[in-house]
């Protein structure tokens, strides 16, 4: 449904998306991960024909997004990052306005499929009050339902939702889902590590106008290294203690009063671990399995954290997917 | 022609995104009306000089310079209203329709057009009520066409730059520069009564020719000639326009 | 003290750059040379009170900037009380009338720039007053009204709460311009507005101005003028301390 071949867009010197290749299929969610200004805005502007690219290509629904571009707008849904709502106009106005500019005014189920979708997110009671009155949550939801009118083959969803609390978030993402259900293809950008492992089947993360790596979110944890167990321990830790566990998992480190385990397998029998430990005669007070994150994966990749500060990378691995 | 579809759904938003703001409906409306007091009171003994139409007040001579003002006040509208789709980027909802661009441009334009139209026929009240008649019902008619056009060739160049820029300061600028325009035509003095430099500069200023189809109306009555040189001169702006438009949505895609 | 320092952040953008009073200039410049340019001929009829149109239009064209600018306070006082700063404002140990007064003052010395900038122009294109003590007069009666506008677009200001009143607190101020011996002497005026500008404070105010232009400054041409401004900023500034007092109360 949607394919780009080196995709790149370029504003004089500086190279905001250099050369990206991705494949999205029907009934299959696609996640842009990345930072702010990583080219997941301008990849997005480029494939639903808002922007022109400056090099490669790309097509959606089969249709080239320069040369037919207007096809392309026929079977596509979009909500854009800066909600592009007219906080003047009301849902009803905005509905009313979306069904015309896709030749749906007389298309009667088409309305009453809009009518229900407001009243599905929520917006039933609002219809007719101006967009200014609508918190960013409401808004969102309208960006959403407008987008799903004239029931597009791809939908593209720009951070659909930064900015939205817990409760919004899980009714937008239910929404996607049931999309994929119905055999779209959803391409969605995202900020958020969580909102890309749970919504997306694959996920690619962009950096600095590039792809680094791209798989399905297990398979791209699984590439990020084992699990670790890490425990609060008590009394000395004998030297022998690695040796003792060698048949079980690889001791990595111990500190004062803790020690970190690497699992090389997910099902690593954790008990028996820990009945190591207390036969060498130490204590374990506490413990906590960690398993990698895309956050890790990210991490890997780039040599920095997603979201916070930038922390100095101590080598940056660069893998394309 | 299925395609043109849209075109109602556009302008009516088009309209109601100008009608709905009073700072956006004070220059069409209210800053004609000053001058209108201001000129056909302030300077009525104008009328009393060689070269003012004989048998006609100050007031009959201002209505039509105030439509004139009112109609290019409705185009630099347009140009701000399409600024505030710009920044609050309902345009791109609009670009992301299947609806061609130039569609979209001329349901923008036929809105500004309405605006343009209201004010004609505020005006046209506003002199009915103070004694000024149109030689012939059909010029009225063919008052509230100028009129109409008017605002559209003047929001066609309005639109283009706010296209073109993006920048609301830019458009906003374009607002005394066309009341400016406007002075600096036959829009509330006649030639005859202007000395040079502003002679020349009325001369050479198209909007001249479009106020003077303007006044015809409530001064003698229209005429072919002036009418069509009005047309002519609306057709060079609205082309003018046009191609800014144009070039300015390329630019917008291509970035 | 606190005065002066509320009046220097009402001027704080000309401080920086200078050229933060050309905006203030645009305006009134282009009215008055469409005015001198298309109404020039009105000169030309025998019963016009001078020949000599430009000496006849420059005090309305200064009168008219100090007014356009002068309401232009409104629409600073009104973005503060919009965003909130004017709250934080009333929250310090400054007396209410301090902040009106200050706003006031800074209105003021915008619209004295523009009257200056007028005169000059004016000058330059051959007005000729009868002499620099009467010159003054007419500076200081327009620069007044500057502060006469300010009150006005303080008044709107305090009572809207927005700057997006402008044209409430631009458009009388104009009208009220208008509506008097602004192009012509009074008795050539439409026979509609004869009784209006008889009324209108600002006619008298005006015709005080004019007269160091045209023939020379008399007590009898200055004294309705002077007692017109005064009752003007009276009324309007003791309505804007009035909306004041009762502001957040």
């Amino acid at each position: 449904m949607i394919r780009a071949e080196k995709l790149a867009r370029a504003y004089g010197d500086t190279q905001a998306v250099a050369g990206v290749d991705l494949s999205v299929d029907g009934g299959e969610i696609f996640a842009f991960l990345g930072p702010n200004g990583a080219g997941k805005t301008t990849t997005v502007r480029m494939l639903v024909t808002l922007l022109r690219p400056t090099g490669g290509s790309a097509s959606v629904a089969g249709f080239d997004v320069v040369k037919q571009a207007d096809q392309v707008r026929r079977r596509i849904g979009v909500t854009l990052q800066e909600l592009s709502l007219d906080p003047t106009m009301t849902a009803a106005d905005l509905l009313r306005l979306h069904l015309a500019l896709h030749g749906l005014t007389r298309d009667r189920a088409a309305a009453a499929r809009g009518a229900e979708l407001l009243d599905e997110f929520g917006l039933g009671t609002v219809v007719k009050k101006p967009v200014l009155a609508y918190s960013i949550g409401m808004r969102r939801r309208l960006d959403l339902a407008l987008a799903l009118v004239h029931r597009p083959q791809v939908l593209f969803l720009d951070e659909p939702t930064t900015g939205l609390d817990p409760a919004s978030r899980q009714a937008i993402w239910q929404r996607v889902r049931q999309l994929r259900a119905e055999g779209a293809a959803v391409f969605l950008t995202t900020q958020y590590i969580e909102e890309a492992d749970q919504l997306a089947d694959r996920v690619s993360i962009i950096d600095s106008g590039e792809i680094v790596v791209e798989g399905s979110p297990e398979r791209l944890k699984a590439t990020a290294g084992n699990s670790r167990l890490e425990l609060v321990t008590e009394g000395p830790l004998p030297a022998t203690l690695g040796q003792s566990l060698e048949s079980l998992a690889l001791l990595r480190s111990t500190g004062d009063g803790t020690a970190t385990v690497e699992l090389d397998k997910d099902e690593a029998d954790i008990a028996a671990i820990i009945r190591v430990f207390e036969q060498a005669g130490v204590t374990v007070r506490g413990m906590q399995v960690h398993r990698p994150s895309l956050e890790d994966v990210f991490l890997a990749h780039t040599g920095r954290q997603l979201e916070g500060t930038h922390q100095p990378a101590a080598m940056k691995a660069v893998t394309r997917g | 022609m299925a395609d043109l579809d849209a075109l109602p759904a556009l302008a009516r938003r088009s309209a109601r995104q100008t009608l709905s703001r009073p700072q956006f409906l004070a220059p069409v409306l209210l800053l004609p009306t000053i001058f209108l007091v201001a000129y056909s009171g302030g300077a009525a003994s104008l009328r009393h000089l060689p070269g003012f139409p004989a048998g006609y007040g100050m007031f009959d001579y201002q209505i039509g310079g105030d439509m004139l003002l009112s109609a290019v006040m409705a185009g630099v509208i347009g140009g701000i209203a399409q600024i505030v789709d710009i920044q609050v980027r309902f345009i791109d909802r609009l670009l992301l329709s299947p609806v061609p661009r130039g569609q979209l441009l001329l349901g923008r334009l036929a809105g500004i057009g309405l605006l343009g139209l209201l004010g004609g026929v505020v005006f046209s009240v506003i002199a009915f009520v103070f004694g000024a008649r149109p030689a012939r019902v059909t010029d009225l008619l063919i008052l509230f066409l100028l009129q109409a056009l008017t605002a559209v060739a003047w929001g066609s160049i309005t639109t283009g730059v706010a296209l073109r820029t993006g920048k609301p300061s830019t458009v906003q600028t374009l607002l005394p520069l066309s009341i400016v325009l406007v002075m600096f035509s036959s829009a509330f003095v006649p030639r005859r009564l202007l000395d040079d430099p502003l002679d020349t500069i009325a001369r050479f200023n198209p909007l001249t020719y479009v106020s003077d189809a303007l006044h015809e109306p409530w001064i003698g009555g229209v005429t072919t000639a002036t009418t069509v040189k009005a047309l002519v001169a609306l057709a060079v702006l609205g082309l003018i326009g046009a191609g800014l438009c144009a070039g300015s949505l390329r630019h917008r895609v291509e970035g | 003290m606190s005065v002066l320092a509320l009046t220097r952040r009402g001027m704080a953008d000309l401080r920086t750059s200078p050229a933060g009073v050309i905006p203030d200039l645009i305006a009134p410049t282009f009215l008055f040379l469409a005015a001198l340019g298309i109404f020039g001929r009105l000169a030309d009829l025998n019963n016009f009170s001078t020949n000599d149109f430009t000496s006849f239009v420059v005090p309305f064209g200064m009168v008219q900037a100090a007014g356009l600018v002068g309401s232009g306070a409104g629409v600073n006082f009104g973005q503060d009380i919009r965003t909130g700063l004017f709250d934080r404002l009333l929250l310090m140990p400054v007396r209410r009338a301090a902040l009106l007064i200050s706003a006031g003052i800074a209105a003021t010395v915008r619209a004295a720039i523009a009257v200056v900038f007028l005169l000059l122009l004016g000058l330059a294109l051959g007005a000729r007053p009868t002499g620099p003590g009467n010159l003054l007069l007419s500076v200081g009666l327009a620069v007044a009204f500057g502060a006469v506008a300010a009150g006005w677009g303080l008044f709107v200001a305090l009572r809207t709460g927005t700057s997006a009143a402008a044209p409430i607190m631009q458009a009388p101020i104009i009208l009220l311009l208008v509506l008097g011996p602004a192009y012509a002497p009074r008795e050539l005026l439409a026979g509609w507005l004869q009784p209006i500008a008889a009324v209108n404070p600002v006619s008298r105010l005006l015709e005080a101005a004019r007269a160091p232009f045209l023939h020379g400054a008399t007590w009898s041409s200055t004294w309705p003028g002077l007692v017109s401004v005064a009752a003007m900023l009276l009324v309007l500034y003791a309505a804007a301390a009035w909306l004041l007092s009762r502001h957040n109360r």
